[in-house]
Formats: structure tokens, C-alpha cells, sequence
């Protein structure tokens, strides 16, 4: 069997960021958005296309994050203003970002091989995308620590309570759904240059992506802390790609190519299912005490 | 309790590690090791893969013999193709085999700081893709196939059988690289024919038909390239074709057997042996990037009598003698 430890780790670390985009839309305001699968891309494409034109790479990456935000808001004003079900906002605009995409790139698939990026050599990739993840991480720790966080996670928590303590509901749902899928876009964007290039088809299973890898955390750390449940998205990221990378050895374990969709079902089910076993044995200890 | 639990994280993880840090060495001298990476299942490409595989048991590189054959299909995830291609680069086979363009881009990308000599298979142009700065003399560890629409050929077989032709029809959906780029090479050579095209875009495959319908009033004859939305709704499209009497041909020659009227392609098993002619010749000491890039040679052409006759087209046993393919009235 073999797993390559420091690109798994990589992948990891950049879809973290899609994984966080997820934690912030769908565990701190019950939004389940959909919009990441055109997201990612719009990030990666943007990127992608800037750099083709000459732009700097790191304003790319920074317009890059800036279309997710407008993206994102996109999302929450179709869902708040509007009054489009969020479910059904999010598919919108998702759908409408794969014309876009399109539009931006003007092709399906563009090559960065071999041009500028944010990245200088191979060592400090990785090194970069660490040091940018670290820093969006802490940087929402924080945000959600502070006053306006609270607000936002009151918001998600208990909407009636918090309106009537003066919290403006909709403008908190729009400025999370445009947060959330900047952290994403920038994903796409880094996924870009760190591959090499950017396809109109790269979104696909974002959200699972980002489900699953927030689920996979909430697996390993029980108690419902901000600093727990962030540090969940980020492990929970990049188990999910160790989790691939080990199913892709399938000649060790005689199985075929086409077994690896199931085996990452069965990957993620085992990890949603460990909380309630836990639960379920955490009552029947309790039951025990109490006889 | 966050601490203990961030130590069963660590403690998980670290188990992790050590698992991976006992990798077995994969290749001894006598075998060959060939990782062979594809993007997604689809005739056309499972075609090209089956002659990889062909063309090297023929030259005794079969899986036991003197060669150990990987497989990854990445089921159309663009992320779970690179991860394919950065597995393959860590148990360093003597040869990474990519069929199709993002398995290739991510080979590329995954191999760059090593020497592993990577062949591409069944690309439309390998130098928008940047696998490739040149053709004749690739240079580096990278070279392999094109596949390229027989367009001239195609576009003779359709005047010659609906000689009144004036306007092609496409359905396409523009989301695929391939197709955006054979819709402007068939206009380019249907240009220099005096042939108009007219495209329309089905962005699903929920939407081939209605598209095919608006399409079918306009046009003389549609000409289905190789696009997957398209393919994956033919039995729809062909519907409504078939209703309207509308003449269909194809790039690819299965939408003939399904009842297109005629085709004209380049044969992807036989791609798939030139690729794997590459693939020995790297593995007895040649470098890729002196192997210039191939080019399709092999062309099939297809008829259906049985939509021949639907359409009230005669054909003559002669005529028919022209195509090395002839599905016959049911």
C-alpha cells in the first residue's frame, strides 16, 4: 500500500477551507448551500483566466475570493430578500455559475502548467497553503468569538430570540453565505494553481466534499465547541483525503477501480455513525450506574 | 475533555503515519510497473485502453508476465484524479499511462520534479493543455497520442450522401473542452466546403431532445460530435430524428450501430495501440520526450441500412462495398 503522505495532506489542507465555507453556512446558520459546487470553481476559474491574462497571482487569488463573496451574497439575497427557499437559492446559483464560469474562462479547461502562481517552488506550497488555512482558521475563530460572531451563531441557533434582542436575521445570513463561499472560492483558486489547472467540471460533489469532511470532525470531537468543531473541519478535511488515497490502493485489498465511490460512502457512513454508537453506549453506561 | 480528545486525535493520526511509513518497495528490475489513469468509464475510452493493454501483452507486458499493470478510474472527479495521479507518482512506476485530458494535466502536474516518463492517450490538442510545448519533439518526460475528429472525411461522406446539403446542425453542450473545440475545427473545414453549421446548446442531457427539435426545421443533416451529454441522451436525439427523417451522422461510430444514418472516425482501439507502442518503447530505454507525439492513422467508416432505409436512401452493394463498418436492415 502505498499513500503520498505530503500532497494528501495538501489536497487536505486547501479543501479544508471548503469545509469551513460548509461549517459556517450549514452548522452556524442551518443553511444548507449549495452554491459551493459553482463556487469552487468560479474560484479556480478566475484565478485561472487572470493569471492566463498576466495578473499578478496573488491579486488573482484575491479576486478570486472576492467573486465568492459576491457569489455567495447572491445566494442570501435570492434566500432573504427575495424569499427563494435556501435550498433551492443555492441550486440557482450554482446553475447560473456554471454559464458564468464558462463565460469567464471562455473555455472548459485551463492549462497553468508551467505559469506564475502564488506558489514558488514544490517546499513552499505546501508550506503557503498551510500558512493561508492557518490563517482564515484563526482569523474566523476569532470572528466568531467576537460580539457580531455570537450574534451570527444566536442567530443560527434561535432566529425569533435573537430578532427580537435587535439581531438583523437577514443581513447576518447574507454576510455568512458570502463569507462562506469566499473561504471556498479561495479553495478553487489554490486548487488551481496548486494542480495546474482549472476545469469547468471541478466543482462536482463539492458540497459532499464539505459535508463529509465537517461530519468527520463532529466524529472525532464530540463536545459542540467553536475551537473543537473548527479543528474538526480541518482534520475531518484531511482524513477524507486519506481516506481516498488508502481506497485508491485496491489492488492491495483486491478490489477494482470502480468500488472507490462506494468505498468512500462507507468511509463517511462509519464516521457519521460512531456519534450515535457512542451515544447509544454513553445511555446504556449511564442506565447501568443508575440501577 | 478536549484535551483527551486531542489526544486520540494525535494518537489516531500517528497510527496513520506509521501505516504509510511501511510502504513496500513495488517494482523489483525483472517487472514493469505501468499505472494507467482515466478519468471517467466511457466507451470511447475504455476502447483506447483495452488496445494499451492489447498492444503491450502482445509485446509480453502482461500483468503476471513481465509487467505489473495499475488501474484508477477517478469517476469523473477532477480531485480524485489528481489524488490517482499523486498515488501513482509516490509508488513510482516505469511508466504513467493518462487517458483523457484532466488525468493527464494531473499526471503531469503530480510527476514534474520526477523523472517518470508519463504518455497521454487520446488527447484533442495536447498543446492548449500544456502537456506538450511541441509535438515532433516534445522534449521532457512527457509524449502520447492525439485523437483528432476525421472532419474532411466526415463532412465528404455527408455530401456525398445527402448531395443536397446546405446546413449542418450540432448539438453540443459547451461545457465540454473537447467539443468547444470540434465545433470551431468543423466550421473552420465546413467553411472551406461552403457548408453553414448551425449549433445549438444542450447543457444537460435532460435537454438534448428539446434542442435537437429546435435544430431539426433549420438544418439539411446533424452531425453529432464527440460530446458525453449528447451521447449519454442519444437514444432521445435519434427519437426525434427519426421521426422528422432528419439524417444524423457521427464523429463516433457506437451512434451508428445505435441508428445514426453514417460515420466516419478515427479508430480509438487503434489509438490505443499506438499509445501502447509508445508505452514499450519507453520501457526498452527510449525517452518520451523523443518520441513525438502520434497521430491517428486508422479510419473507420460506418452505414446504417437499416436508417437507410428508413430514410429512403438506396444504396447499392457497391456504395455499401465503401464502408469497412455495415449494420444491416433489421
Amino acid at each position: 500500500m502505498n499513500v503520498p503522505l505530503l500532497s494528501t495532506v495538501e489536497l487536505g489542507l486547501i479543501y479544508s477551507l471548503v469545509a469551513l465555507g460548509v461549517y459556517l453556512s450549514f452548522r452556524t446558520i442551518n443553511f444548507p448551500d449549495l452554491s459551493v459546487d459553482g463556487t469552487f470553481p468560479l474560484g479556480a476559474a478566475v484565478v485561472a483566466t487572470l493569471i492566463t491574462k498576466g495578473v499578478d497571482p496573488l491579486t488573482a487569488t484575491a479576486l478570486a475570493m472576492l467573486a465568492g463573496f459576491l457569489a455567495g451574497s447572491l445566494t442570501g439575497i435570492l434566500h432573504v430578500k427575495l424569499r427563494i427557499m435556501g435550498l433551492l437559492a443555492g441550486i440557482l446559483t450554482m446553475t447560473a455559475l456554471y454559464s458564468i464560469n464558462m463565460r469567464i474562462m471562455g473555455k472548459p479547461n485551463i492549462a497553468l502548467l508551467g505559469t506564475s502562481s502564488i506558489f514558488a517552488n514544490d517546499y513552499a506550497e505546501i508550506a503557503l497553503i498551510l500558512g493561508v488555512v492557518l490563517a482564515i482558521y484563526i482569523t474566523v475563530y476569532l470572528f466568531l468569538k467576537s460580539q457580531f460572531g455570537l450574534s451570527l451563531r444566536a442567530a443560527g441557533m434561535n432566529p425569533n430570540v435573537s430578532r427580537s434582542y435587535g439581531v438583523n436575521i437577514g443581513k447576518m445570513t447574507i454576510f455568512t453565505l458570502a463569507l462562506s463561499n469566499a473561504f471556498v472560492a479561495l479553495a478553487g483558486a489554490l486548487f488551481a494553481q496548486a494542480q495546474g489547472f482549472a476545469d469547468v467540471s471541478l466543482g462536482t460533489g463539492t458540497i459532499i466534499i464539505g459535508l463529509a469532511s465537517v461530519m468527520i470532525g463532529e466524529a472525532i470531537f464530540r463536545q459542540r465547541f467553536i475551537l473543537s468543531d473548527l479543528l474538526g473541519c480541518l482534520i475531518g478535511s484531511i482524513l477524507y483525503r486519506f481516506a481516498i488515497a488508502i481506497a485508491l490502493n485496491t489492488d492491495t485489498f483486491g478490489l477494482q477501480a470502480s468500488d472507490l465511490n462506494l468505498i468512500t460512502s462507507i468511509i463517511v457512513i462509519t464516521a457519521l455513525i460512531i456519534p450515535h454508537y457512542r451515544r447509544a453506549n454513553n445511555r446504556k453506561k449511564h442506565l447501568r450506574e443508575n440501577v | 475533555m478536549l484535551h483527551t480528545q486531542l489526544k486520540r486525535t494525535l494518537v489516531f493520526f500517528s497510527l496513520i503515519l506509521g501505516i504509510f511509513s511501511i510502504t513496500p518497495a513495488v517494482a523489483t528490475t525483472e517487472i514493469k510497473t505501468i499505472a494507467i489513469t482515466q478519468i471517467v468509464g466511457h466507451p470511447s475510452l475504455d476502447k483506447v485502453r483495452k488496445g494499451i493493454l492489447d498492444e503491450l501483452a502482445a509485446s509480453g507486458y502482461q500483468e503476471g508476465k513481465s509487467a505489473h499493470i495499475i488501474y484508477e478510474n477517478a469517476q469523473g472527479s477532477i480531485v480524485v484524479a489528481t489524488q490517482i495521479a499523486q498515488h501513482f507518482v509516490a509508488a513510482h512506476p516505469d511508466v504513467i499511462v493518462a487517458i483523457a485530458t484532466p488525468s493527464a494535466q494531473a499526471a503531469v502536474n503530480a510527476a514534474k520534479k520526477t523523472n517518470i516518463p508519463i504518455v497521454f492517450a487520446t488527447i484533442t490538442d495536447p498543446i492548449q493543455a500544456k502537456l506538450v510545448t511541441d509535438l515532433k519533439h516534445p522534449g521532457g518526460n512527457v509524449t502520447g497520442t492525439r485523437n483528432i475528429p476525421a472532419f474532411e472525411k466526415q463532412l465528404a461522406q455527408m455530401k456525398q450522401l445527402i448531395p443536397q446539403i446546405k446546413t449542418i446542425g450540432i448539438v453540443l453542450n459547451y461545457g465540454e473542452a473537447n467539443s468547444v473545440q470540434m465545433l470551431q475545427m468543423v466550421t473552420e473545414y465546413a467553411t472551406r466546403e461552403h457548408l453553414n453549421i448551425k449549433a445549438v446548446a444542450a447543457p444537460s442531457s435532460a435537454e438534448v431532445q428539446t434542442a435537437t427539435q429546435n435544430l431539426i426545421p433549420q438544418v439539411d443533416a446533424i452531425l453529432l460530435l464527440q460530446d458525453n451529454t449528447v451521447a449519454s441522451a442519444l437514444p432521445a436525439l435519434l427519437k426525434v430524428t427519426n421521426k422528422n427523417k432528419m439524417p444524423v451522422f457521427s464523429i463516433f461510430i457506437e451512434a451508428v450501430k445505435a441508428g445514426a444514418l453514417a460515420g466516419v472516425a478515427y479508430d480509438e482501439y487503434a489509438i490505443g495501440q499506438q499509445t501502447g507502442k509508445i508505452v514499450i518503447q519507453i520501457l526498452q530505454g527510449k525517452k518520451a520526450g523523443d518520441i513525438a507525439v502520434a497521430d491517428p492513422t486508422h479510419v473507420e467508416t460506418a452505414i446504417n441500412l437499416n436508417t437507410a432505409k428508413q430514410l429512403q436512401l438506396n444504396l447499392t452493394s457497391e456504395a455499401q462495398k465503401q464502408y469497412n463498418i455495415v449494420y444491416p436492415v433489421k
